[in-house]
């Protein structure tokens, strides 16, 4: 699913979602291939999401309601660039705080015991 | 580095021979394999080798064609009801067409492909013994044995009310409202390259031959339901 040098796909499932979100409340509009970029550059070259993987879940999110689209002309080609809807914006926040609360409990559970 | 119009269209080319024609995803797929092969250029390769590089590193036919079953999966799955509502002004739209431009009925008047070698009836409607569960059943449509992406036609004028999937049974399916009446089935598909809620005329491409549900070999699975009720679709041919 997506191509991962450090991390199983299965420990990446549920963040799909919450990168794209959080990327786009970050960037404005970005289209896929951008998306994909952006992951890598900022992952340090550690997360590089397939199509395979990222355009599912961009038509979901759409059919949602998460995002809203713009079709725009790029020379003889169509860009498709994905914007967060008001209703996107608030999931947004939502997943975020609740990723943040996800790694705060696993690292109460995996810290080293303290003696 | 920009790529050149004709360089696009032999992207565009190359990506519709390997399988792509899912109307929602044809022109991003494009402008990514694009960007792809541009970042490539930059990097001093010429356009042959980057697009080599690019189509066996991501986008080869089988990611191609699951691309394009998993955006149809997940889209169609889990928001009908969303689709409804969103697209209620373009349903409204198409019913006022209907009822403005076309007759009182709507019936199913052609076979759902170009008849051709290689195309042949394999099980007919009624009672028989189902294939894979062995067991005696009622077949409700008519099977045509042909080959894997044989173009398939809309057999009336009418609008595409549904599309989804099930690994059992159809696998991936059309259902397309003809009229208050008649309303017909395409299943099995490889793939479908038209969108729920869009109007469509008698004989217009909506879909690709496959295998996709359960089935030993690549067919169509047609039926024409009246009044919500299968009936026997060579009655309509």
């Amino acid at each position: 699913m997506y191509l991962c040098l450090m991390y199983s796909n299965e420990l990446l499932k549920g963040t799909l979602k919450t990168i794209i979100l959080k990327l786009l409340s970050e960037n404005g509009r970005m289209y896929g291939y951008e998306i994909t970029q952006r992951v890598r550059e900022l992952s340090g070259e550690e997360i590089r999401l397939t199509e395979g993987a990222l355009y599912p879940m961009l038509h979901k999110l759409e059919a949602e309601g998460l995002l809203s689209t713009e079709k725009v002309n790029y020379g003889k080609r169509v860009r498709k660039y994905y914007t967060l809807t008001s209703q996107g914006n608030i999931s947004t926040h939502a997943k975020l705080e609740e990723f943040n609360n996800f790694v705060k409990t696993m690292q109460l559970i995996l810290k080293p015991k303290t003696v | 580095m920009k790529l050149t119009e004709l360089q696009i269209i032999y992207i565009n080319d190359q990506l519709k021979k390997m399988g792509l024609e899912y109307a929602p995803l044809k022109e991003e797929i494009l402008d990514h394999f694009c960007c792809n092969v541009e970042d490539e250029l930059s990097k001093g390769l010429t356009f042959m080798e980057a697009y080599k590089l690019v189509s066996q590193a991501s986008f080869d036919e089988y990611q191609i064609k699951k691309v394009q079953t998993d955006t149809l999966m997940i889209t169609s799955k889990k928001t009908r009801f969303m689709k409804f509502t969103s697209s209620l002004a373009a349903s409204i739209t198409a019913l006022l067409a209907i009822i403005l431009f076309t007759n009182a009925s709507e019936a199913p008047s052609i076979k759902p492909f170009k008849e051709k070698e290689g195309i042949r009836m394999s099980s007919p409607f009624g009672e028989r013994v189902h294939p894979i569960k062995k067991k005696n059943m009622h077949h409700n449509g008519v099977d045509f044995a042909m080959p894997m992406n044989t173009p398939i036609l809309a057999s009336a004028d009418g609008e595409v009310v549904d599309i989804s999937y099930s690994d059992t049974g159809y696998g991936n399916k059309i259902v397309v409202k003809h009229d208050e009446v008649y309303s017909s089935i395409y299943a099995q598909l490889a793939s479908v390259v038209v969108e729920q809620g869009q109007p469509i005329k008698q004989g217009e491409v909506i879909a690709y031959s496959g295998s996709s549900g359960s089935s030993t070999a690549p067919h169509l699975h047609y039926e024409v339901l009246k009044d919500g009720n299968p009936v026997n679709p060579e009655k309509f041919f």
